[in-house]
């Protein structure tokens, strides 16, 4: 079993950012992490509503390194959320909105946890190695992945 | 009913196009196929470019088998549900992906009972004459690596505040 909430995570806030698909199943997975405080979800697509009602969602355009515009766009929108929802906590699990989530995140001042996704098990992802030097908590679910100064190996969703 | 799906963001018709030929000759298993766009049109079963995620859940729910490239979406859906599942996954090689990450995370699924990975046609058609069975798991297999990857992350948003 996992160890049990010590209600001291009460009046916490904490945005949740992950592209939908595969992304999207590991973070929620994760979300147990949070029971008891504010969460406000980011993701790709409107139609994860219905998942997680009633916390919020908000949807930003989905783009990766092939489309320059459409990342701009994407980072402006997520800086938007970070800067309205004022988290204390930022979580992903990738790719690209997760990324500029944990960069604006730290920037004003949120814990910010990544946790690269399991799908990368040869090595981290492209926003994953990118966005170590933002992360408080830097995580990758392969324990031959671990280096010294991070990633670290702590568990992961299977 | 057999749910075929490949995720959002790449069309993967190699796979498809094998389904489509083993369906043409089992005209009694009904196929619903999630294709992400593609160009190839089945000619035996039943294909939707995108499904919401709900319809998603259901067809995958109802399937008796599922077939898909090694997104991790599916496959952590289908340790959770103990659902039978083939895993074709995408090649570079062959412009299926922009590099061979599928292939290493197949690679990982080896011990998984209800999950049967093939590399190209004739695997997966032994597959699908022969498909992986359902067990009954009700959770994932090592849940332990669940639970310490989400005590990590409980002590460390606690970590700090003075009463932890």
């Amino acid at each position: 079993m996992c160890r049990p909430d010590k209600g001291m995570m009460k009046n916490k806030k904490v945005l949740l950012v992950a592209s939908h698909g595969g992304h999207w199943v590991q973070m929620r997975k994760m979300a147990a992490a949070f029971d008891g405080m504010a969460v406000h979800y980011v993701s790709t697509t409107q139609c994860i509503d219905v998942e997680v009602s009633p916390a919020p969602v908000t949807v930003v355009k989905d783009a990766n390194l092939t489309d320059k515009l459409g990342l701009l766009l994407m980072a402006f929108q997520v800086f938007w959320v970070v800067l309205r929802f004022r988290p204390n906590v930022v979580l992903s699990t990738g790719a690209a909105p997760g990324f500029f989530a944990l960069f604006f995140g730290k920037m004003l001042g949120a814990k910010t946890i990544w946790v690269d996704s399991i799908a990368n098990a040869e090595k981290l992802s492209v926003s994953g190695a990118k966005v170590g030097r933002y992360a408080d908590l830097w995580l990758t679910q392969w324990p031959h992945l671990e280096k010294p100064q991070g990633p670290f190996f702590k568990g992961s969703v299977l | 009913m057999i749910f075929v799906t490949v995720g959002t963001q790449l069309p993967f018709d190699r796979l498809i196009e094998s389904v489509d030929l083993w369906a043409k000759n089992h005209s009694e298993v009904e196929f619903i196929i999630q294709s992400g766009g593609g160009g190839f049109n089945p000619l035996h079963c039943e294909k939707k470019e995108f499904v919401s995620p709900m319809e998603w859940e259901r067809l995958f729910l109802s399937a008796d088998l599922v077939v898909s490239h090694a997104g991790m979406g599916t496959i952590i859906k289908a340790i959770d549900a103990g659902k039978p599942l083939i895993v074709m996954p995408r090649k570079a090689s062959l412009n299926e992906h922009r590099n061979d990450h599928q292939l290493a995370t197949a690679g990982q699924l080896k011990d998984i009972e209800n999950i049967v990975v093939v590399d190209n046609e004739k695997e997966f058609y032994m597959a699908l004459d022969a498909p992986p069975v359902c067990i009954n798991s009700g959770f994932g297999r090592g849940s332990d690596n669940l639970c310490m990857l989400i005590d990590e992350i409980k002590s460390f948003v606690i970590e700090g505040d003075g009463n932890a």
